[in-house]
């Protein structure tokens, strides 16, 4: 319990983070963005609403893949009706949709690539130490 | 160190004669496996009472108040906590991976890393565990690895 506590805090801190930062630096960009004032609790409303999906990872029985996918759908949708309640886009066109449709996919495509070339670096590891180990014991 | 082996002859029991000093910690973790090597553990199943080899256990698994000691084929309840067992097989193969198992390293299969640090390690038989975050780095030591 305590550790998927730390679990969904850390991914709520980085998330909290992330959205400042990108807040922060369009701000600096592009003198046509204006942050409100109702942005200082409507980012960690999105964040903590985003964070706990993650705890689909626990369920470990489940193939990687599939919880993956589900957690992606989940808060595509968070996203999605979040930015639609609290109007942070407008839908004009179905370009607008499309555009955040990219927008969400590529963040999960590049976390997937990361975390997936990482996962694999540490597996062929982790299995290359336990190989020689079984070997020196035989 | 030096190591000597000797022939022994048919009919005489094998002997492991130890000249060391005492308190190396290295030498106590062997005799530590040695002992527990030829120990045999006393497990039940249906009220009937079998002795097994520490090595032919794949893992321990504590579930509701019950330890259960899980092998290849069978699994059979034993009656020691998993923290006595934890103590008894020090320095072997098994390592905690979780507050409720007891695993055999020499049985794992493979090992996937998981989300916030965890371990999932698959066994012989196929059976999955999962190992806390807690407890991963202790398996990555007895890997060689870093923590």
């Amino acid at each position: 319990m305590k550790d998927m506590l730390y679990f969904v805090l850390r991914i709520f801190s980085t998330v909290t983070t992330c959205i400042v930062c990108i807040i922060g630096i369009l701000s600096a960009f592009s003198e046509s963005v204006t942050v409100p004032a109702a942005f200082l609790w409507q980012i960690p409303v999105v964040a903590a609403l985003t964070s706990l999906p993650s705890l689909l990872y626990y369920l470990y029985k489940i193939p990687l893949s599939v919880r993956f996918a589900l957690h992606y759908v989940i808060v595509f949708v968070t996203v999605f009706l979040s930015g639609f309640v609290f109007e942070w886009f407008t839908f004009n066109t179905v370009g607008d949709y499309l555009t955040l449709w990219i927008e969400i996919t590529s963040v999960y495509a590049v976390a997937f690539i990361v975390g997936y070339t990482s996962k694999k670096k540490q597996s062929e590891e982790l299995n290359r130490a336990l190989k020689s180990k079984k070997e020196i014991k035989q | 160190m030096k190591i000597t082996i000797l022939d022994c002859p048919p009919g005489e029991e094998e002997e492991i004669i130890l000249k060391c000093r005492s308190g190396d910690e290295n030498i106590i973790k062997l005799i530590r496996a040695l002992k527990v090597d030829s120990e045999m553990l006393t497990v039940f199943s249906d009220e009937k009472f079998f002795q097994v080899s520490p090595r032919d256990i794949l893992y321990f698994e504590s579930v509701d108040d019950k330890v259960f000691a899980y092998l290849k084929n069978d699994v059979y309840e034993i009656k020691s906590k998993l923290y006595e067992l934890e103590e008894k097989l020090s320095g072997t193969d098994f390592f905690r991976a979780s507050k409720a198992a007891l695993v055999n390293m020499s049985h794992i299969d493979h090992i996937m890393p998981e989300f916030n640090s965890r371990l999932l390690v698959t066994m012989q038989n196929g059976d999955r565990l999962l190992v806390t975050r807690q407890y991963a780095p202790e398996l990555k030591r007895m890997l060689g690895l870093k923590s």
